[in-house]
């Protein structure tokens, strides 16, 4: 079954075209990774899946909704229901501690829940750092924070865009393998787009793009 | 004259307003209850309601029926915010919108007979006091002018603020429940209610003085039933400290207190009330969703409560530095006559004749209730009246600053030119003043009585 | 969370917050003082019921052939009883009359008028008192009132111009006077000779003649019913108007009982004033206006400035799904709560300005009335919330994509 199809699309920016003409389709529960070069169109793809970005042509239909015929605000309750995000850098409010950064998603969403969101950083490992502040916080331990609060709202789809990005290996291979407890739990489908090799060593399938289109796209079994 | 009268004209506009706002509000109500039938009777209580009220026409047109009117829209207002208040209750309790009245609320008769009495509530006092109103202004004019204007209006503004919002009241259904729709109906006559002309229906006054006399009523009968003497020691300084509990300050912050803190802690309760998530919703963000609809809901529902209470506020802001109409109008003590005379003693505890303020009293003389008062004039000495003039019906007076005013008339009387008949002065008594005690003949009171009752209507003065 | 995000953004950017508090407070002040000031322009005019001064004035009228000739006319002595007879004779407090004439031969102003004076009134016991005394408390005598036939009282300003005293001796209609006192009225008694009127009637030959009455009566407070005009009214609304005690009822009966007199009722002082300052109201809320928008810009900016530094932070809480109501309300409140501050302290300043502008206005500080609050609050509240429409406006337009990618 797909959750996400993605036909014939195109993104132009001014000066150049970051996607130029790309069909995915993705099923539900898989770990896919995209990897290519700085430039390629990979991360405009995620964001044009995650509707935080309009393409120029062509169709996105996740869970089988278009999400390109959605309102602004359709589009937040779409997003907040169903999508999670981890971002390269690992972008938390400074001046909110850690369990409050996961509250402001479940805020957003419907209700605040305190309790539901110590359990959350409990489960990514950081049950001794509820109350610190970003600030106080090391890369690792504020990519698993971003890890808690996409996954906060049960969304059935993670995007990832360079999680590791900033990450030294060891911090790297300790946040994939979380990603991969967690996915085995919860069964969501990640999306994760990268330029690392090794971190495509986790996905199921692995997708190569370069100038905006896709080369290769093999499936990686085990 | 001409054809157009300003004031009979925004009296009838403000009543099919009134009437029409009403209607839309209770249709949104039924519209959610989902019962085809009960449209219909509210459509026939619609027109039965006002043609009703045009009943009070045959009333006479005297101070004591427009009392009675004016009095009885305050309480059908108190009755509707009262009941609204009681719903509220149940429905922040999470109870059914009926709680334990649900088995009769189903039942046709009952719910006929509820929205009978609460239709009439609404619509019977506020019209008949503005028609009589508008009566006495034709009596006057001596043509039909002001009742054609007043129809005209009530016409217009009825029918066409109802097809003007008729479609958008569709869309309150979901927000009007039964506290929201009596809510709104008190607020409605709460901003245009009155009998008279535009008056405002006084909230605050109103409840400002009722509370004054509860409280009074409260500490002075503790006092009495403590044994406290009431008078030597008391009356100077402990009775002043004391005093400041009847005051207006103090009346007026409870007043806001009263209107203002049930509302506020029945929203407040309804609004955290905790949440039940059915079975069956197993994800914690789903359960999480399900509460904040459940919320989101109940806030909208709120948002009428919320209104009343800025309203509350506002009036109250704007009512405070009104004079809770500063005249004084004390209940007549009744008395007894002796050797066909009364005897009242100069100074007795709790009361002395000579302390400056208006000391009313009443006599029972062959079933007649006649009521005179006693008071001292400027220069000292004491003066007895019969509490009515040779002009105007006997309303009686109250005591203003420096003056008596006529209930009736309004006209302000100097209190110096007690004593002195003719005009609009109160007719004076003829009284035999001792050092202790004011005596009058009962045939005196009687006489001049009868002189009042017999002699109502004003001769006409030729031009 | 959403006061948590709120509380956190004053803690970080206490000065934009001040700043903006600051904007709001001085806007709110200015607006609410001069609009409190426009209130007690229009209260000070319905006061109308006062606790004394004349309030009907009773002048002869010009008639026929008397008017064009412009020949001088004059009230009967005789007449003056007859106020007290009216059916609103108890209402009568008091009434003075005045008797104006010019000295042949220097030109002076000598007015006859009573100052205390008691009369008898057919039909009651007691003397009625009345005068200028009664009537017009405010007259100061430095001296005392002519008490002889050859003593005469003197306007405060001819008596600097004549550089007379008290006690000095001066000459007028031929005869010699003797200066018993100095009087300040305030008006035109100040630039003359002021006569018992009954001495001044024999002096100028105009015996029995009176030129005009001031009447002080306690009347009802004007209504809508009063102000109609009684010539058009019917039978039964004359009537009521006729037996209520109206100020123009009353003159209407004076009026009746003074043959050839004409009986206005003198609206209180402040009537007239008001007028003018009146016609300022537009000015008054033009200003109003001015300063509620100068305020709201004020606001604006510094919270602009504010959303830029916090713009990676609305991509984020617009990404993690915050919907444009989210957005709205965190800036909203922000606005909100700066507004109510603003207010508070925009009210505590606007009590200073009104008691200030009161006191130059007026002389006294103008009432603090209640409805300052709310109304300051309000005028806040709108300064605030104009002032966040443009922050707002920009604060949706963000788009989380762009902001987020651009390390």
């Amino acid at each position: 079954m797909s959750i996400i199809e993605v036909q014939s699309l195109r993104k132009d920016y001014s000066t150049a075209a970051a996607l130029r003409g790309v069909d995915l389709v993705i099923e539900k529960g898989q770990w896919v990774s995209i990897i290519g070069p700085s430039g390629s169109g990979k991360t405009t793809l995620l964001n044009i899946i995650g509707g935080l970005d309009h393409p120029t042509d062509g169709k996105v239909f996740v869970k089988g909704t278009d999400i390109n015929a959605l309102s602004e605000d359709e589009l937040s309750v779409f997003r907040r229901e169903n999508i999670g995000f981890v971002f390269q850098q690992s972008h938390l409010i400074p001046y909110l501690d850690a369990t409050e950064n996961v509250m402001l998603a479940q805020y957003f969403h419907s209700l605040p829940d305190r309790k539901e969101a110590e359990e959350a950083l409990k489960r990514v490992g950081l049950g001794h750092r509820l109350t610190h502040r970003p600030s106080q916080l090391s890369g690792g331990e504020q990519q698993r924070v971003c890890i808690a609060r996409a996954l906060i709202n049960n969304p059935s789809i993670l995007l990832a865009d360079e999680p590791t990005g900033n990450l030294d290996r060891t911090n790297t291979r300790n946040v994939l393998e979380l990603l991969r407890r967690l996915h085995q739990e919860e069964h969501f489908t990640v999306v994760m787009v990268t330029h690392d090799p090794y971190v495509t060593e986790w996905a199921e399938r692995v997708i190569k793009m370069e100038d905006g289109r896709i080369i290769t796209d093999e499936s990686v079994s085990g | 004259m001409s054809l157009f009268q300003a004031e009979p004209f925004l009296i009838g506009l403000k009543e099919g307003a009134k009437l029409s706002i009403a209607f839309l509000v209770v249709r949104a109500y039924l519209l959610g209850l989902k019962r085809e039938w009960l449209l219909w009777f509210s459509r026939l209580l619609v027109v039965v309601l006002p043609i009703l009220s045009g009943l009070c026409l045959f009333l006479p047109v005297t101070p004591k029926t427009q009392s009675y009117i004016s009095l009885s829209v305050g309480y059908s207002f108190g009755l509707l915010y009262l009941l609204s208040l009681g719903f509220l209750y149940s429905e922040a309790r999470g109870e059914d919108l009926f709680g334990v009245l649900s088995p009769l609320i189903v039942n046709r008769v009952t719910l006929s007979a509820f929205m009978v009495i609460a239709g009439a509530l609404f619509v019977l006092p506020d019209l008949s006091g503005s028609l009589l109103y508008v009566k006495t202004q034709a009596e006057l004019k001596e043509s039909l002018g002001p009742f054609l204007n007043m129809l005209g209006a009530f016409g217009v503004s009825a029918f066409s603020l109802y097809f003007l919002l008729k479609n958008r009241s569709e869309r309150l259904v979901s927000l009007v429940g039964l506290p929201q729709c009596l809510l709104v109906l008190a607020l409605i006559k709460l901003i245009g209610g009155g009998t008279r002309g535009f008056t405002e229906l006084s909230l605050i006054p109103s409840v400002q003085k009722g509370l004054m006399k509860l409280i009074h009523d409260i500490v002075h009968q503790t006092f009495v039933t403590l044994m406290v003497p009431d008078h030597p020691i008391l009356k100077t300084t402990t009775w002043n400290f004391i005093g400041i509990l009847f005051g207006e300050r103090v009346s007026l912050w409870l007043s806001l207190f009263v209107l203002f803190v049930p509302l506020f802690a029945f929203v407040m309760s309804y609004l955290n009330s905790p949440v039940e998530v059915p079975e069956g919703i197993e994800l914690p963000a789903q359960r999480r969703k399900y509460k904040r609809q459940i919320k989101n809901k109940r806030l909208l529902r709120a948002v009428p409560v919320f209104l009343f209470m800025a309203l509350i506020v506002i009036n109250w802001f704007a009512q405070r530095n009104e004079e809770i109409t500063r005249l004084y109008n004390p209940e007549p003590k009744p008395v007894v006559a002796e050797d066909n005379k009364v005897v009242i003693p100069i100074s007795s505890p709790g009361e002395d004749l000579r302390d400056g303020a208006v000391h009313k009293f009443t006599v029972d003389v062959k079933g007649e209730d006649i009521r005179f008062f006693i008071i001292k004039r400027d220069d000292g000495s004491l003066v007895a009246c019969l509490d009515a003039c040779e002009v105007c019906p006997p309303e009686g007076y109250a005591q203003g600053e420096g003056y008596l005013v006529c209930l009736y008339c309004r006209t302000p009387i100097n209190i110096q030119s007690l004593g002195k008949s003719g005009g609009c002065n109160p007719i004076p008594l003829k009284a035999l003043i001792t050092d202790r005690d004011v005596q009058i003949a009962l045939g005196e009171l009687y006489r001049k009585w009868e002189f009042v009752k017999t002699k109502h209507s004003k001769s006409t003065i030729k031009r | 969370m959403l006061l948590r995000i709120v509380r956190s953004s004053f803690v970080n950017q206490k000065k934009a917050m001040a700043v903006m508090i600051v904007a709001v407070a001085v806007g709110t002040a200015i607006a609410s003082s001069l609009i409190s000031l426009s209130l007690d322009i229009t209260s000070k005019v319905s006061k109308e019921l006062r606790a004394f001064g004349a309030n009907i004035k009773v002048e002869p009228r010009l008639q026929g052939i008397a008017e064009v000739a412009g020949q001088r006319r004059y009230l009967r002595s005789e007449d003056l009883l007859k106020i007290k007879t009216i059916f609103w004779r108890h209402n009568i407090l008091g009434f003075v009359p005045f008797l104006y004439t010019i000295e042949p031969s220097t030109g002076h102003t000598v007015i006859g008028t009573w100052y205390r004076k008691s009369i008898k009134v057919p039909g009651e016991r007691e003397p009625f008192v009345t005068g200028a005394s009664e009537v017009m408390p405010w007259w100061q005598i430095k001296g005392r009132w002519p008490e002889s036939e050859n003593e005469v009282l003197l306007g405060r300003e001819l008596s600097s111009r004549l550089n007379l005293r008290r006690g000095d001796r001066v000459e007028l209609f031929g005869r010699d006077f003797r200066v018993s006192g100095i009087l300040s009225t305030g008006s035109k008694e100040d630039d003359a000779f002021v006569l018992p009127l009954e001495v001044l009637q024999k002096l100028s030959g105009l015996n029995g003649k009176i030129s005009e009455v001031y009447v002080s009566a306690l009347t009802t407070p004007m209504d809508d019913f009063a102000y109609k005009d009684p010539e058009k009214m019917s039978p039964r609304e004359y009537e009521k108007w006729y037996c209520t005690g109206y100020v123009t009822s009353i003159a209407k009966q004076i009026e009746e009982v003074m043959r050839g007199s004409r009986a206005r009722p003198i609206w209180p002082v402040a009537e007239t004033e008001g007028k003018v300052l009146k016609r300022l109201g537009l000015l008054i809320y033009l200003l109003s206006a001015v300063s509620v928008i100068s305020a709201a810009l004020g606001v604006s900016t510094t919270m602009i400035m504010s959303l830029l530094r916090r713009t990676r932070q609305v991509a984020l809480m617009k990404a993690i799904g915050a919907d444009r109501l989210n957005t709205v309300l965190i800036f909203l409140t922000e606005a909100l709560i700066v507004g109510f501050l603003g207010g508070l302290t925009g009210y505590l300043l606007s009590l200073l300005i009104s008691k200030y502008i009161g006191v130059e206005v007026f002389g006294t500080p103008l009432r603090q009335r209640a409805i300052l609050f709310p109304l300051s609050l309000g005028a806040s509240v709108l300064i605030a919330v104009l002032g966040a429409y443009l922050p707002i406006r920009k604060a949706l337009a963000i788009r989380p994509a762009l902001i987020l990618k651009g390390e």
